[in-house]
C-alpha cells in the first residue's frame, strides 16, 4: 500500500528525569485502522497515547497529524476523542451535559447540539438516561456515555486508555464487541491502549507490542500471535511452549533442531546450522498420537477440564508441555504414558 | 451569676481541682518591668525573711476578673495590684479583706487616703506628656500642644479609653485643673471634651498596654503620647533614649495592693501586704521603678537624683491633678459607652 | 424481655459520655449565656422591703417615707455582697448611684434607727435614683437584649438608642463586612494556590505545604508580633508599596483596617487553601485532560469543570473563614486602629472591665444567633445545589 500514514510517530523519545519511557519508537497509524497498543504496565504505551494527546511532548522525535506536526499544538486543538480508564465524566453534569459538552466548547448552535447530542446517546443505546448524574450509572453505562462522549464531535481520531479494564467480563466482551461494531460503522481510526492479549486480538486491525518503552513487533492479531518476533511476543500472547535448541541441519523442505535431551525436532522454517533457537509450539496445536511428524513420548502429569477443552501437563523429554486437547479425550488419567504430535509447520521458530 | 459558674467550670476543667487545695501565695502585679522590679525589691527578699514561697502572676487591670473569682469562691489570687476605682468598687462591694492597719504599723506614714480600708497603696503613677527628643527637639510643653498638629506633626498617643482622655482634652481646651470633673459632671462639659477630642481623632492612635505606648513611641509610630511616667522614665534610662515627660497637667493616680476575700491564704496574705508597705521596703522603688510611694517615710530616704525624676518633685508636681475616682466609679459605664460610640464613628 | 431491656440500657451507657459531653460543653454554656443575658434579679433580691412598698409610689413626687424606711432596711440586712451586685447593676442604668450608695451606707451603718434620706444625700429626693430602682426590680428584662441592639425600652416602646450611645449595630456590621471582605481575600488568594499545591509533586509540594502549614502552628499573637513588626512605619510592607507605587511618603498601614484585613486574611488563609486543596485532590486529574482532549481551552476548562467541582471546597472554606473571622478579637486590638474593633473585643470590655456579665452575654447571644442564621442560609443553599 502506498498510503501516506495518517499519525506518525517518528523517532519519538520520552524521559522523565533519568529514566527513559519511550525510546526512538517508531509507529505509522492509518486512517480508518484499528491500532492496538499492547504491553505490561509501565511499557510505554499509555505514555504514548498521552503524547500523541498532547498532554506530553516527546522529548525528542515528533508526532504528525494528517502531515502537519502536531507536537507544539495544545490538546484543546487537536480535534481528538479520548476516552478514558475511569471515563472522566464531570459528575456535576447530567449525562446529556456530558456528551454535549464537546459541541459547548465548540459553540455550536442549541438546538443542533440537541440533536447530535440524541443521535450520540442512541448510538449507544443510552437515549432514556440523557436527565442522569453519571453517579447514578452502571460501570458500563458510563463508558457507554465516555464513548458518545468521545464521538460526539467527529474526531478525526479516537485515543482509548484502557477503556474496558474496569469492567467484569461479560460486560467487557460486549464492549469489545460494541466497539469494533462502532469502528466499522464509523470508519474511525481508533488507538486502543490494553494490557489484555485477548483484547486486543478480538479488536484490531493491528496490534503494537510494547515492551521497556519499544515497540517489539507491529502486525495484525494473525502475524502477532502465529509468528512472533521476539521470546517476550510470544510469552506475552497467548499461551506458549517454547523449547531451546540447535540447529542440527537444514534442507529443502526445512531444518531439524536438536534439543538438549536429544530429542530432534523438524520445522519448516530454514535455518542456519549451529545457531541456537527457540521453537514456539502453541498449545492447541499439539495433537495425541504418533502422527504429524513429530512425535514425543510423554508422560501425563495434570489435568483440568475446561468445558470447552480439556488442558493438560505433559512431562516431555525435555521439560513440561502444555497441550490443549479436544474434550473426547477425557479418558486421560495423571501417570498415563502417552504419545504427543505435531507437524513442523505447527512449529515456529525464533532468535534464542 | 451563670456567667461566673461557667468561667469557674471551665477553669475547673482546665486546671483540675486539685490545685485549689494547697497551693503557694499567689501575688499579682502588672507584669513586665513593674513587675519585675516588684519581684526584686519585696517579693524575693519577702521569701527569704519569711520563708513563705511566692507565686506570682500578672493581669492587666478588670474589675470583672477580680469580681468573678471572689463570686465563684476558687480564688486563686490573694495579693493583687489594683487601680484606684477598683480598690473603692471592690471595697464598696466587700469582695477584699478589710486590712489591720494596727498591725501593719504605718498608716501615719501614707498621705491623702492611701492607706484605706481594704487598699496599701504602694505606687502613683500619672498620665504625663511623653515624647522622642530625637524626634521632636523642641519638644511639647503641655496639652494644648498635643493639639498643635501644625507645629508638631505626626501621631499622637493616647490610652483607649474614656478615663483620661476626657480630662486631657478638656485640659488641652483651656479648663484649669482643679474645675474638670466639675466640668465633665455635665452633659455640656461632656460634649466639650468629645468635640476636642474630635480635633484630632484621625492623629490619635489609641495604646491598651504601658508597654504598649512605648513601643509606638519607640518605633516612631507617635511623635508624642500620653504615657505612664515612671514606664517612659525607666525605658529612657535602660534603653537610652532620649524620652522627656512633662509633667504640666498630669493626672495622677495610686495603685493599691488588696487582698481577695475568702482566701484561705489570708495570714500569709497580710504578712506580703504590711511587709511591702514598710517605708524601708518601698523607698528602694523608685531607684527601680521610678514611681513615687505614697509613704512619705519612703520619699524621704530617696537620694535627691531619685526624687528628680518623679512626680513629687518640687519642680514637676507645680499644676498635676489627681484623678478623681468617685467620679469615674458613679461614670464609667456610661462614659464608656459613649466614648465607644464615639470611636466607632 | 428482661433481656433486650438490658441492652436498651448498656446501649444508652454506651453513648451517656457522649450525651454528657454535649451537655457540659454545648447545652450549659449556651442556656447559661442565654440566661444571664435576660435575668436581672440583683436589685430584687438586695431591695425585697423596698420592693414591698414601692409599687405604691407614683413615680414623680418625692420618696414616701415608707419607702425611705424600707431602704434604710434592705441596707441594714442585705449582704455586701449582694448589695455590691445590685448597686453596680443600677449603676449601668444611671450613673451616680455608686457614691450615692457608697456615701449612704456609711451613714445608715453610723447611724441607728431611722434615717433621714435626703440629708445624707440630697440625691435621694430626685425621683430618677428610686425609678431606676423600680425598674430593675422585675427578675427578667429585654434591656440587655435590646441594648446589644441600640435599642431601648421608651415611653412609647421599644426605640433607638440615641446616636452617641449606639454602638453594637454598628459594630456588628462592620464585624460581619470585615469577615466577609477577609473571606473574599481568603477565597481569592486560596483558589490559586490550592490549585498550584495539587498539581504540583514531590519536593516543590512539600515546601508549598510547609508554606500552608509552618504559620497554622505558629500562634495568633506571635503572627501577630510580625505584622506589627512588617507593617510599621519603616517596615518591609511600607518599603515595598513605597517602592512599587513609586509615591515618596509613606502609606500607613498599622493601626489601619487594611493592615487588619492583611493580618486576618494570612491568619485565615490555610483554613481556606487546606479546605480547596482536600476537594482538589479527589478529584481524578483525568477530568481536566478530558475537557481539553474535548476542546476546552484552559479558561473554560477552569470555569465549566474546575470550579464548580471546587465550589463545594469554596464554600465550606469560607464558611469556616467567615464565622471564625467574625470572633476575632487580639488581632484587630493590637494591628487596628480605633474603628477597626469587632464585636469580641466590646463582649471582653464589658465582661472584664465593667463586670457587666448580662450585656457582654447578649452581645454573644446575638453574635450567636446571626452566625446561626448565615449557617442556616448556607445549608439550603448547599441543599440546593446538591438537588440541582
Amino acid at each position: 500500500m502506498s498510503r501516506s500514514p495518517f499519525i506518525r510517530c517518528d523517532g519519538v523519545s520520552k524521559s522523565f528525569g533519568a529514566s527513559r519511557v519511550i525510546d526512538s519508537l517508531q509507529l505509522d497509524i492509518f486512517q480508518g485502522e484499528f491500532v492496538s497498543l499492547l504491553g505490561p504496565s509501565g511499557s510505554g504505551k499509555t505514555t504514548l497515547l498521552t503524547m500523541i494527546a498532547g498532554f506530553e511532548r516527546p522529548s525528542e522525535g515528533g508526532i504528525w497529524l494528517d502531515g502537519y506536526r502536531i507536537d507544539d499544538l495544545a490538546p484543546h486543538r487537536r480535534n481528538m476523542g479520548m476516552v478514558f480508564q475511569n471515563y472522566a465524566l464531570f459528575p456535576h453534569m447530567s449525562v446529556a451535559e456530558n456528551v454535549g459538552f464537546p459541541l459547548r466548547m465548540r459553540k455550536i448552535a442549541r438546538s443542533e447540539a440537541r440533536t447530535r447530542i440524541a443521535r450520540a446517546l442512541e448510538m449507544v443505546e443510552l437515549g432514556h438516561l440523557a436527565e442522569r448524574r453519571p453517579s447514578q450509572l452502571s460501570g458500563g453505562q458510563q463508558q457507554r456515555v465516555a464513548l458518545a462522549r468521545a464521538l460526539v464531535f467527529e474526531p478525526r481520531v479516537v485515543l482509548m486508555d484502557e477503556p474496558l479494564g474496569a469492567l467484569d467480563k461479560r460486560l467487557r466482551e460486549q464492549m469489545q464487541l460494541d466497539i469494533r461494531d462502532l469502528h466499522r460503522r464509523l470508519g474511525l481510526t481508533i488507538v486502543f491502549v490494553t494490557h489484555d492479549q485477548s483484547e486486543a486480538l478480538t479488536m484490531s486491525d493491528r496490534i503494537a507490542v510494547f515492551n521497556n518503552g519499544r515497540i517489539e513487533q507491529i502486525g495484525t492479531p494473525e502475524v502477532i500471535y502465529d509468528r512472533p518476533a521476539t521470546r517476550f511476543v510470544a510469552e506475552f500472547i497467548g499461551e506458549t511452549n517454547l523449547m531451546t535448541g540447535k540447529v542440527a541441519e537444514t534442507g529443502a523442505d526445512g531444518s531439524v533442531i536438536a534439543l538438549p535431551g536429544n530429542t530432534r525436532i523438524r520445522v519448516h522454517q530454514r535455518l542456519e546450522p549451529g545457531v541456537d533457537v527457540s521453537i514456539c509450539l502453541r498449545p492447541e496445536r499439539l495433537h495425541l498420537g504418533g502422527k504429524g511428524g513429530n512425535v514425543l513420548s510423554c508422560q501425563v502429569t495434570d489435568r483440568v477440564y475446561m468445558g470447552d477443552h480439556l488442558r493438560v501437563a505433559l512431562d516431555g523429554p525435555d521439560g513440561t508441555l502444555i497441550g490443549r486437547l479436544p474434550c473426547s479425550a477425557n479418558g486421560l488419567r495423571a501417570g498415563m504414558p502417552i504419545n504427543a504430535s505435531f507437524t513442523p509447520e505447527d512449529c515456529w521458530v525464533l532468535p534464542a | 451569676m451563670a456567667f461566673r459558674t461557667l468561667a469557674l467550670g471551665v477553669a475547673v476543667l482546665a486546671f483540675g481541682s486539685a490545685a485549689a487545695s494547697a497551693r503557694d501565695l499567689v501575688v499579682v502585679g502588672w507584669g513586665g518591668a513593674g513587675q519585675a522590679a516588684q519581684e526584686e525589691v519585696f517579693f524575693e527578699s519577702f521569701t527569704e525573711q519569711t520563708g513563705i514561697p511566692l507565686q506570682q502572676e500578672s493581669w492587666g487591670g478588670g474589675y470583672g476578673i477580680i469580681k468573678a473569682k471572689v463570686g465563684t469562691g476558687d480564688i486563686n489570687w490573694d495579693v493583687v495590684q489594683v487601680e484606684a476605682d477598683e480598690l473603692e468598687l471592690g471595697c464598696a462591694d466587700g469582695i477584699y479583706e478589710p486590712l489591720d492597719w494596727a498591725l501593719i504599723g504605718t498608716e501615719d506614714q501614707f498621705a491623702g487616703g492611701t492607706a484605706s480600708e481594704c487598699g496599701a497603696g504602694t505606687l502613683t503613677w500619672a498620665f504625663a506628656l511623653g515624647w522622642d527628643a530625637d524626634v521632636l527637639p523642641e519638644g511639647p510643653e503641655t496639652w494644648a500642644d498635643m493639639w498643635d498638629t501644625d507645629r508638631f506633626p505626626g501621631k499622637r498617643g493616647l490610652r483607649k479609653g474614656a478615663k483620661g482622655s476626657l480630662e486631657i482634652a478638656l485640659l488641652a481646651d483651656g479648663v484649669p485643673g482643679e474645675e474638670i470633673y466639675d466640668v465633665l459632671a455635665t452633659p455640656e462639659g461632656v460634649e466639650r471634651a468629645f468635640a476636642k477630642l474630635d480635633e484630632i481623632k484621625s492623629d490619635v492612635i489609641w495604646w491598651e498596654s504601658g508597654a504598649q505606648v512605648l513601643q509606638l513611641l519607640g518605633a516612631g509610630e507617635v511623635v508624642m503620647a500620653a504615657a505612664y511616667d515612671g514606664r517612659l522614665t525607666m525605658a529612657a534610662r535602660d534603653e537610652n533614649r532620649n524620652f522627656k515627660l512633662s509633667f504640666d497637667g498630669a493626672l495622677y493616680a495610686t495603685d493599691s495592693w488588696v487582698v481577695l476575700k475568702g482566701t484561705p491564704m489570708k495570714d500569709q496574705a497580710m504578712e506580703l501586704v504590711s511587709f511591702m508597705s514598710q517605708a524601708d521596703r518601698m523607698a528602694q522603688m523608685p531607684a527601680l521603678l521610678p514611681y513615687s510611694v505614697p509613704n512619705s517615710e519612703a520619699m524621704s530616704m530617696l537620694t535627691p537624683e531619685e526624687a528628680s525624676l518623679l512626680l513629687t518633685a518640687p519642680e514637676n508636681s507645680g499644676n498635676s491633678i489627681p484623678i478623681d475616682t468617685w467620679f469615674w466609679v458613679d461614670n464609667i459605664e456610661a462614659l464608656t459607652t459613649r466614648f465607644n460610640a464615639w470611636l466607632a464613628q | 424481655m428482661t433481656g433486650s431491656r438490658t441492652l436498651g440500657i448498656r446501649a444508652f451507657a454506651l453513648v451517656l459520655p457522649l450525651i454528657l459531653f454535649l451537655a457540659l460543653f454545648f447545652v450549659w454554656p449556651l442556656v447559661s449565656i442565654a440566661t444571664t443575658a435576660v435575668s436581672d434579679n440583683e436589685v430584687a433580691r438586695a431591695f425585697p422591703n423596698l420592693g414591698r412598698v414601692i409599687d405604691e409610689w407614683d413615680g414623680v413626687s418625692p420618696p414616701t417615707p415608707a419607702m425611705q424606711e424600707a431602704l434604710v432596711a434592705d441596707i441594714r440586712e442585705t449582704a455586701q455582697t449582694a448589695m455590691g451586685d445590685a448597686v453596680r447593676r443600677l449603676n449601668t442604668q444611671t450613673s451616680g448611684f455608686r457614691s450615692l450608695f457608697g456615701r449612704t451606707q456609711q451613714a445608715v451603718e453610723r447611724a441607728e434607727g431611722a434615717v433621714d434620706l435626703p440629708s445624707i444625700d440630697e440625691r435621694w429626693e430626685d425621683p430618677v435614683f428610686w425609678n431606676t430602682i423600680r425598674s430593675a426590680l422585675p427578675p427578667y428584662t429585654t434591656r440587655f437584649l435590646l441594648g446589644a441592639l441600640d435599642l431601648q425600652r421608651g415611653e412609647a416602646g421599644v426605640e433607638a438608642m440615641p446616636p452617641d450611645q449606639s454602638v453594637h449595630r454598628q459594630v456588628f456590621l462592620r464585624t460581619i463586612g470585615i469577615s466577609a471582605l477577609v473571606t473574599l481575600f481568603c477565597a481569592l488568594i486560596g483558589l490559586p494556590f490550592a490549585m498550584l499545591l495539587a498539581v504540583t509533586t514531590g519536593w516543590v509540594r512539600q515546601v508549598l505545604m510547609a508554606a500552608v502549614l509552618l504559620p497554622m502552628w505558629t500562634s495568633v499573637l506571635v503572627r501577630c508580633m510580625a505584622w506589627l513588626i512588617i507593617l510599621q512605619k519603616d517596615g518591609v510592607m511600607a518599603e515595598i508599596i513605597r517602592t512599587l507605587s513609586g509615591l515618596r511618603e509613606a502609606v500607613p498601614l498599622l493601626f489601619t483596617r487594611t493592615g487588619v484585613l492583611i493580618a486576618m486574611t494570612h491568619v485565615m488563609l490555610p483554613f481556606m487553601i487546606l479546605s480547596i486543596y482536600s476537594v482538589l485532590i479527589a478529584m481524578p486529574k483525568s477530568l481536566m485532560m478530558a475537557a481539553a482532549s474535548m476542546g476546552a481551552r484552559p479558561l473554560a476548562a477552569f470555569r465549566t469543570v474546575l470550579l464548580p467541582l471546587a465550589m463545594p471546597g469554596i464554600v465550606s472554606g469560607a464558611l469556616l473563614v467567615f464565622m471564625t473571622s467574625l470572633g476575632f478579637y487580639i488581632l484587630p486590638a493590637l494591628l487596628g486602629g480605633g474603628d477597626d474593633q469587632l464585636i469580641s473585643s466590646f463582649v471582653a470590655n464589658y465582661a472584664i472591665r465593667q463586670a457587666n456579665w448580662s450585656l457582654a452575654s447578649a452581645l454573644g447571644l446575638v453574635l450567636l444567633i446571626v452566625t446561626v442564621a448565615i449557617f442556616a442560609l448556607y445549608q439550603r443553599l448547599s441543599d440546593r445545589l446538591a438537588r440541582r
